[in-house]
């Protein structure tokens, strides 16, 4: 890549200095992602072309239970998009400093927002506002997550080509849905969306078409909102600026980021 | 007709794959390219917050606590004690690989057991 500067060019490389150690955790999960895709049955070309095109983890371990059940197409892409929400918090707090950009800067930048690159840049460089290269810190730093997830989801992808069936990993895929669970579990109102969104699930699990699915969201994501009117104490606090709200969303989703 | 199929990549497939990341870019890079034009009211921004963990759940959590479809809490339900080993374990630890170890290990025990 050419850069513009010198200081692009070191922001670029801070960026990915940032991103290593959390890549301890992506390492990982990129494998499961990759052994639990083919183990659903997709070929290695169709899960390669998948993770490479996605390029979002939960959403794909998400969806292969869908795909196993025969789920529509649109309740599938309903299903990613909902998951993938969260991406939506990234960018709203992300507009004010990419403004500036040009179109084919955004679409690059918007492809590489991951959990890990939008918290380091919102905690080192949000209020920098004299770096005008600032972007460059954040591609390094979503390029280095890029390249490891998808490294570790195509190794997946081959090793779990040659595990027998028996080993039943396509559970292995249940599992990691769960350690993304876990940390929601700790806090309050993220609890009791789980509880909701699991007994409805339950509940309409035989309607038609996965129905039932988008049934559990609605209600989880209502209960959420309606548990957090309720447990919020009298006074009332600020409301929270795009930037925290993001910052709250990356550390309830990837963790690693805020240790 | 399942987009799976044989696991090749069909037409329907494809279909399925680029819908993915076609909203998946969307989320991404939308309000990027709207450049402010448009912004998200705080309490719908708020709401969004509970979406990963609600379909996490929906997706997840049925799976596990049910066979053939009816609630099942038996023994003879092994994917349920198994998960539920490998959440404490991931609640304990934070960490995947011990999870999933763990959560493996118990899923072969458990069945081998019965």
């Amino acid at each position: 890549m050419i850069f513009p500067d010198a200081r692009a060019k070191e922001l670029f490389f801070a960026g990915v200095k940032a991103a290593a150690p959390f890549l301890f955790g992506t390492v990982p999960f990129g494998v499961v992602v990759g052994v639990a895709t083919v183990s659903v049955g997709l070929s290695n070309t169709a899960a390669i072309l998948m993770t490479v095109l996605i390029f979002a983890g939960t959403a794909q371990l998400a969806v292969l239970p869908l795909l196993v059940a025969g789920a529509p197409i649109a309740i599938i892409v309903i299903t990613t998009f909902i998951i993938n929400l969260r991406f939506v918090i990234y960018g709203a707090a992300l507009t004010p400093y990419f403004r500036h950009l040009s179109l084919r800067w955004k679409l690059l930048l918007g492809y590489f927002v991951t959990d890990t690159g939008f918290a380091l840049f919102s905690r080192n460089f949000m209020h920098q506002e004299h770096e005008k290269q600032r972007h460059f810190y954040f591609l390094g730093a979503g390029m280095t997550v890029a390249a490891v997830w998808l490294g570790s989801a195509v190794a997946g992808i081959l090793v779990g080509a040659q595990i027998p069936k028996e080993w039943q990993l396509e559970f292995a895929g249940s599992l990691a849905m769960l350690g993304l669970l876990a940390p929601f579990l700790r806090t309050r109102p993220e609890a009791i969306v789980a509880i909701v969104a699991a007994g409805v699930g339950i509940v309409t699990q035989q309607l038609p078409m996965k129905l039932g699915l988008i049934c559990a969201v609605v209600a989880g994501i209502s209960s959420g909102v309606i548990a957090e009117k309720l447990l919020r104490p009298k006074t009332v606090a600020p409301e929270p600026t795009a930037e925290e709200e993001g910052e709250a969303q990356a550390r309830d989703h990837n963790e690693e980021v805020v240790k | 007709m399942s987009a799976l199929g044989s696991g090749d990549l069909t037409l329907a497939l494809w279909v399925v794959i680029i819908g993915m990341a076609a909203v998946t870019l969307m989320n991404r890079a939308g309000l990027l390219l709207l450049s402010g034009r448009f912004t998200l009211p705080p309490g719908l921004q708020r709401a969004l917050r509970y979406a990963p963990c609600a379909a996490l759940s929906a997706i997840c959590l049925p799976d596990l606590l049910t066979m053939q479809g009816q609630f099942n809490l038996g023994w003879e339900n092994v994917r349920f004690f198994a998960g539920a080993i490998g959440l404490v374990v991931a609640i304990l630890t934070r960490s995947t690989l011990w999870t999933l170890a763990v959560g493996m290990v118990a899923l072969h025990l458990l069945k081998a057991g019965l």
